[in-house]
């Protein structure tokens, strides 16, 4: 063991002050992006993930502003309630986390945020009665913990994109930033800093820096959360000739199912096409926005057929599945549909394809 | 003047330097790695144009990143081989050179400079003295006071893109304006060059938070937001209707498809011809209001005088405005938010001047609508 005087300086300690301070940056950076979301954001739900992971960042930005200051500028003899105040704040912005997710998954005992809250008041009383190295302990258990906890957050979020090949990239990569991150906090710790010298703050920063970095690219770019509730927004599917004749529908919402005639709506939707086909001279549409729905169409020009997804919102999930459910159209009836002779009957087997490409059975009378 | 000779090795303000370079270098970094992401973005698109200005950007960032790397070697930890200061010089000079190259090469082929590759020229022959000259020279002053002739391509480009935005995009621009002037001043006070010639420490500091600040705002200004193409949004318009509701009437319409020589069809024609004279308005404002209502009914939208927004197609998107009375419908070949920010400024007008007035609509003449077109125009920029 070496023996490590405090503060830290030297070029080692200085450089590595100077990565501190761009990591604080980054945390703060990203609690602002994420509040900025929370704040304009009209999802609910997506709203307060957001200040979730704002909470995440603001406790982490903190407790490295303690570390900083403990570890960089204090006199020795009040460092530790410096380090303290650090794990402090890092436990608050777990436990705040916890809380703001346990409500959005409607947890009934909030056991995550009682556990957690639960190592944050110890942590408090550790700071009052003067025992540095429990609250230390304490944030050690509580930090491997959260990470348990969030990584089962992804879990679910790849579960329910089906574990989609584009999530699943993004949510390996947010799994390795974690894994940096945890390596980085790992290495910030007095016992490594004694075993390896100060210069190991260096790598510590470094690897926090590059898993914050890796972890706040993945989560910015993980498809927009109004991708995974696409069911609740569903609400009717059409495949329709040119000419105006249904071949396939299915509502999954219809609030007025005396006015909504099925065949009718055929025929608007082939005659909306011939319309705007005059108006713009282009003969394909791929969507229409109204404030409060959107109408997603895909056509197949030569095989004479369009599809359309009726939705509340538009969302590019139900484009893909609209996408997936005309190319299993094209493959079973693509060759046939020049003789077909009226007879809807034989698009039957489409109900299975629509159950499965949709997950969702429909709406019974 | 007294002047202060900073040394940086024992400054009581040292770890507030590093602090702030690290942070400088960071921020750079950002930039060039937004800038990268856009190249990539636009390069997919296919629109090389758009991908080398960004590239140029990113080379920018780049180079200022190494630059501050080794000012801060150089400053705190006295890593100062004979090549580095003229290193600092010629990478400058090199990566504003690259700059000035790609965006006065594009403004000149769209005919918005006409500087005739000036500002390249210029950073060109700097490159060069930079390159040929002993830092230590006493001439490298001339070349410093040079550099700041190239300096104004960045503003005229900010500027540019104020004239060419609408609406939060603009505010964001004139952001973009004072961030670069600041950051400017905030260079000049910390450049090496000027550490002698500073009366106060102060103004060191004040040099890097202003730094600091105008990167931030830089980065904000271009943050999520595909500026250049957005600024290009007069290339893509096609045609302006404004349809009255309840008539269904062909109130107004403007062809765009040639913005220089734009002539509004109906009052060139005469001014004495009534509206909803011809066969294809009559279809279209039938059209797009039989859409409407259509949609309106398939989707069980609530949304009772706000009605169809946008209709994508292949390659034309129809936007459209829904007021009290009327609709504001603009057909254009690109997907880009300042058009609905014209879009509601003309609907505006509109309904200022004449939903809120009483006017027989059935008999109404189009010279009626006469002074508009000069209006329409102002808010589409349009010059001519």
């Amino acid at each position: 063991m070496l023996n490590v005087e405090y503060p830290l300086s030297g070029t080692g300690p200085e450089i590595s002050f100077g990565l501190e301070v761009i990591l604080v940056y980054i945390s703060f950076q990203m609690f602002g992006v994420f509040i900025y979301r929370y704040l304009t954001s009209t999802f609910k739900e997506q709203n307060l993930r957001n200040l979730a992971w704002s909470m995440i960042f603001l406790g982490y930005g903190i407790t490295y502003i303690f570390y900083i200051i403990a570890d960089y500028f204090i006199n020795p003899a009040v460092r530790d309630y410096f380090s303290q105040y650090g794990y402090i704040s890092l436990t608050s912005g777990i436990t705040l986390y916890a809380l703001l997710s346990e409500y959005i998954e409607k947890s009934k005992w909030y056991p995550v945020t009682i556990f957690c809250g639960t190592f944050l008041v110890l942590s408090i009383i550790s700071l009052i009665l003067g025992h540095r190295d429990m609250t230390l302990n304490l944030a050690f258990l509580a930090v491997p913990f959260a990470a348990v906890y969030i990584l089962r957050y992804f879990y679910k979020y790849a579960k329910i994109t089906n574990f989609n090949k584009r999530v699943l990239g993004k949510i390996a990569g947010l799994f390795l930033s974690m894994l940096i991150i945890l390596a980085g906090y790992f290495f910030v710790s007095d016992a490594m800093t004694a075993r390896f010298g100060p210069d190991i703050r260096v790598l510590s920063a470094s690897l926090n820096i590059i898993g914050v970095i890796c972890f706040m690219f993945a989560i910015l770019n993980l498809p927009d959360y109004r991708e995974f509730v696409w069911k609740q927004h569903l609400r009717a599917l059409f495949i329709v000739r040119t000419s105006g004749i249904l071949l396939f529908n299915r509502f999954w919402k219809r609030e007025n199912k005396e006015n909504s005639n099925e065949y009718l709506i055929g025929g608007a939707l082939s005659s909306i096409q011939t319309v705007l086909s005059n108006i713009t001279e282009e003969t394909s549409i791929n969507r229409m926005e109204l404030e409060d729905k959107a109408l997603l169409f895909k056509m197949y020009p030569d095989k004479d057929v369009v599809g359309c997804i009726i939705a509340d919102e538009y969302i590019d999930s139900l484009n893909e599945r609209l996408n997936v459910f005309l190319d299993r159209f094209d493959v079973m009836f693509g060759g046939s549909l020049k003789d077909w002779d009226g007879n809807t009957q034989v698009f039957l087997p489409l109900e299975s394809i629509c159950d499965e490409v949709f997950m969702e059975k429909p709406q019974t009378d | 003047m007294i002047f202060v000779d900073i040394d940086f090795a024992t400054t009581p303000y040292r770890p507030l330097y590093i602090a702030l370079n690290f942070l400088i270098s960071y921020l750079s970094l950002q930039m060039a790695f937004l800038f990268l992401t856009k190249t990539r973005k636009t390069r997919k698109k296919d629109n090389k144009t758009m991908a080398r200005i960004y590239s140029a950007f990113t080379i920018l960032f780049t180079g200022a990143t190494i630059i501050t790397i080794i000012i801060a070697l150089k400053r705190y930890w006295n890593y100062d081989p004979w090549w580095v200061q003229k290193f600092i010089y010629v990478t400058m000079c090199l990566m504003i050179f690259i700059f000035t190259a790609v965006l006065e090469h594009h403004y000149i082929q769209i005919g918005e400079f006409k500087s005739k590759h000036f500002f390249t020229i210029w950073t060109g022959i700097l490159f060069m003295g930079f390159l040929l000259l002993n830092p230590e020279s006493a001439y490298i002053w001339v070349l410093i006071l040079a550099g700041i002739v190239p300096l104004l391509i960045p503003v005229l480009f900010a500027i540019f893109l104020v004239t060419k935005t609408a609406g939060t995009l603009r505010k964001r621009m004139i952001l973009l304006i004072f961030s670069t002037f600041f950051l400017y001043i905030g260079i000049a006070l910390s450049m090496d060059t000027m550490l002698e010639r500073i009366p106060s420490e102060i103004f060191l500091i004040i040099g890097m938070i202003l730094m600091l600040l105008s990167l931030n705002g830089v980065y904000l200004a271009w943050y999520r937001v595909d500026v250049v193409a957005e600024a290009g949004w007069q290339n893509h318009l096609e045609t302006l209707f404004i349809i009255r509701k309840l008539t269904h009437n062909l109130i107004y319409s403007l062809d765009l498809t040639d913005i220089s020589g734009l002539q509004n069809k109906d009052t060139s024609e005469g001014n004495n011809k009534k509206i909803n004279k011809s066969k294809d308005e009559s279809f279209i404002t039938g059209g797009i209001i039989g859409i409407d209502s259509l949609i309106k009914s398939i989707s069980e939208s609530k949304a009772e005088q706000k009605g169809l927004k946008l209709i994508e197609q292949e390659n034309k998107y129809i936007f459209l405005e829904h007021g009290v009375d009327i609709i504001t419908c603009l057909i254009t070949n690109k997907n880009l938010n300042t058009y609905r920010y014209y879009l509601r400024t003309i609907r505006n007008l509109f309904e200022t001047f004449y939903v809120s007035k009483t006017i027989d609509w059935s008999n109404l003449e189009q010279s009626v609508f006469a002074p508009m077109e000069q209006e329409v125009k102002k808010i589409l920029n349009i010059n001519k």
